[in-house]
């Protein structure tokens, strides 16, 4: 065949699986609908796992697998699922795909983690486990035919927040103990002491990171386990969305107000969670970023810094001050934007090119 | 691409939603700088080309900013100003268009350098911002920046405290030597690429800037069996002295640094801004990824030479793909 446009009849190429529910919803980060406090301590949910179709930013049509929080409506990256810590959490899974799936959230300091043995296809069950004892971020995957990269490498993922019980969302101290103690910055030009780290934060967001090689999620789709020679991803997303979706999608942009010189406006959370085979290096124009956790650096927790690295499975959380850009000249604090993107460069494109068609987003100073 | 294969990667459309369009139709211009003052330091960046030449004998492509008095460096001139000063860097691309977008220095949007959010610079721009931060950073090309980057388009920005060299920032630690060391993986078949490949339609083009497959790997574009006899790798102490190493991760594959111990490297900031505390560097290995930079004070508590070794780690794999080196030579 050669490389004509818009024939539709080639979609069919990479057409797979079950004709099960096509993807709607894109883009995040969206509570899990789902999810409802059944008792002081106990968090119900709901999820569906499916095959789908995702149209990437160049109109690919790519198979998927991933979750819904109603049998007929796939979400991608499926839902925020936000407890507290020590909540009890029933999650009833209903497998509605080709292949046999189990549910995994990888164990970390206070959390013995979760895998459930795979729901055979057409099956339900309930996984039940204790939410972390510390608040956090990490992520859900279905495992697909046994394996965690391969529901990783075909989008079957999501976020999974773990707050205080007894202190307000927005406190960085409730959240993130003993950071802001540490937290440390130099006199803007070297004279003038500026606020480290904001006590509360105004805004938050989530970026799931994730790659797509459509190839590999056609076999993945049909039963192959993700191996470590797969080829490089030709897509590259925040929140499912790349290029100018990611940058103009409300729930992966950074909107707010600037603050003054050294000084905290709409300040915004971020969680970064990486579920690709590379590492991230995210990288913020306009403003630093305070490093509130890191899964294998702590030397880093409380840096102020432009450019993180987020490893492979990890996630880092960071606190975007939405100060007034502090090298502008004449100064600025109103109208201005930024991109936020992936340093590794090979991660800001799209079928091979295209830039800026990956991991881009950006941060608007209103 | 050659002759009659066409691959299976190239059997789709590339055009059905138009969104990929925004990244070929920025505007080139060569716009007057809003509100432009007499700065306190003026300086101008050309972009050029040059080749490297590697220890097996091969040569490959680069391209650059160089000040127009300098010769053909490697990496681009190296732009050094104080915590303070209002700073003009003018840009003639010269060789098309492209832009300089000063990495961690936070301006407005209109003097960033990037495309997606103002323009490239047509035949002259003159950025102007004030550095609020002492540190390290660099400066780079964003235009189709995989590939500009790649063929060498950036070099060190380096931000003095007010009184100047000596001082890494107001309050923190003092060196008597200094080493801007910055490493950096090639892939020749990158060469083979002109400066929009990949922009407009990648697919038909054959433009391949996802796959990233190096195959020289050096700290500044000296490869390891060169770097004892360079200067761009090597730095001379005594036992005792301060030496401020301003590490550059200019590499895409991530890269594991690891210290001789004699240098007992402490991390002292990072990305223009002060780390929590002064930290010794965990089992004198370094972690980090493209575009981070890190300052470390090495001491040096024997004589001889103490190598420092970067490891470049497929970023998919994490296999080891190659090594560099530069060195400390301690008298």
């Amino acid at each position: 065949m050669d490389a004509t446009r818009g024939t539709p009849s080639r979609r069919t190429v990479l057409r797979v699986g079950l004709a099960g529910a096509t993807i709607v919803g894109v883009g995040g980060s969206v509570v899990l609908g789902s999810a409802t406090r059944v008792a002081a301590d106990v968090v119900n949910a709901r999820l569906f796992v499916a095959n789908g179709e995702r149209t990437m930013i160049d109109g690919l049509v790519v198979p998927f697998v991933g979750f819904g929080s109603t049998a007929d409506r796939l979400e991608l990256p499926s839902g925020q699922l936000e407890v507290q810590t020590g909540d009890t959490v029933n999650l009833t899974i209903t497998n509605n795909s080709n292949l046999p799936t189990g549910f995994f959230v990888a164990s970390a300091p206070g959390f013995a983690g979760v895998n459930a043995a795979p729901i055979p296809v057409g099956g339900t069950r309930t996984v039940t486990f204790t939410a972390p004892s510390r608040p956090g971020t990490h992520h859900y995957v279905a495992t697909v035919s046994g394996s965690v990269a391969t529901g990783r490498a075909l989008g079957a993922t999501g976020p999974f927040v773990v707050l205080p019980g007894s202190a307000a969302r927005t406190s960085v101290d409730a959240l993130f103990p003993g950071v802001r103690i540490r937290a440390r910055r130099q006199p803007l030009f070297g004279t003038t002491v500026a606020t480290a780290l904001p006590t509360t934060f105004v805004q938050e967001r989530t970026w799931l990171f994730g790659e797509l090689n459509p190839d590999t999620a056609r076999d993945l789709a049909g039963g192959r386990v993700s191996l470590p020679t797969d080829p490089e991803p030709e897509y590259f997303l925040m929140n499912g969305l790349s290029g100018m979706l990611a940058i103009e999608d409300r729930f992966t942009n950074i909107l707010g107000r600037a603050g003054g010189l050294g000084s905290p406006g709409d300040s915004t959370l971020v969680r970064m969670i990486n579920t690709g085979r590379a590492p991230r290096s995210v990288h913020l124009h306009g403003n630093h970023f305070w490093i509130l956790s890191h899964p294998d650096t702590p030397w880093l927790v409380g840096a102020f810094k432009d450019v993180v690295r987020v490893p492979s499975a990890g996630t880092v959380d960071v606190l975007v001050p939405l100060e007034r850009p502090p090298d502008a000249f004449p100064p600025v604090s109103r109208a201005q934007k930024y991109v936020v993107h992936d340093h590794i460069e090979m991660a800001q494109t799209a079928s091979g090119g295209h830039y800026p068609s990956g991991m881009v987003s950006e941060l608007i100073f209103d | 691409m050659s002759g009659s294969l066409v691959p299976i990667d190239q059997n789709r459309p590339a055009d059905l939603t138009q969104a990929v369009h925004t990244g070929h139709n920025y505007p080139e211009a060569s716009p007057d700088t809003p509100g432009r003052v007499v700065p306190d330091v003026a300086l101008v960046r050309k972009v050029f080309n040059d080749k490297l030449t590697f220890s097996d004998g091969v040569e490959v492509e680069y391209w650059s900013f160089k000040d127009p008095d300098a010769g053909k460096p490697f990496p681009a001139t190296p732009t050094r100003v104080r915590q303070g000063q209002v700073v003009h860097v003018t840009l003639h691309p010269a060789i098309n268009v492209h832009t300089i977008h000063h990495h961690g220095i936070e301006p407005s949007t209109y003097n960033d350098g990037v495309p997606d959010t103002s323009f490239m610079v047509k035949s002259e721009y003159t950025y102007q911002w004030r550095a609020s931060r002492a540190g390290t950073f660099f400066y780079h090309c964003h235009r189709n920046a995989p590939l500009h980057v790649q063929m060498g388009m950036f070099g060190y920005l380096v931000i003095d405290p007010p009184a100047g060299r000596g001082q890494l920032y107001v309050g923190g630690p003092r060196y008597e030597v200094e080493a801007l060391w910055a490493s950096y993986d090639v892939d020749p078949f990158w060469r083979t690429y002109g400066h929009a490949s990949g922009e407009k339609d990648a697919i038909a083009e054959g433009t391949r800037l996802n796959r990233f497959r190096p195959r020289y790997f050096t700290v500044n574009g000296v490869d390891a069996p060169q770097s004892l006899r360079s200067p761009k790798t090597t730095v001379r102490a005594r036992v005792g002295q301060r030496i401020l190493l301003r590490h550059l991760t200019g590499a895409f594959f991530p890269n594991v640094v690891r210290f001789a111990s004699a240098l007992n490297p402490v991390v002292h900031m990072s990305d223009g801004e002060p780390l929590p505390a002064p930290t010794p560097l965990p089992g004198n290995v370094l972690h980090t990824t493209t575009a981070e930079r890190y300052d470390l004070i090495l001491t040096p508590s024997s004589t001889g030479t103490h190598t420092v070794t970067y490891e470049f780690r497929h970023w998919l794999t994490n296999a080891l793909a190659g090594t560099a080196t530069a060195h400390v030579l301690v008298t």
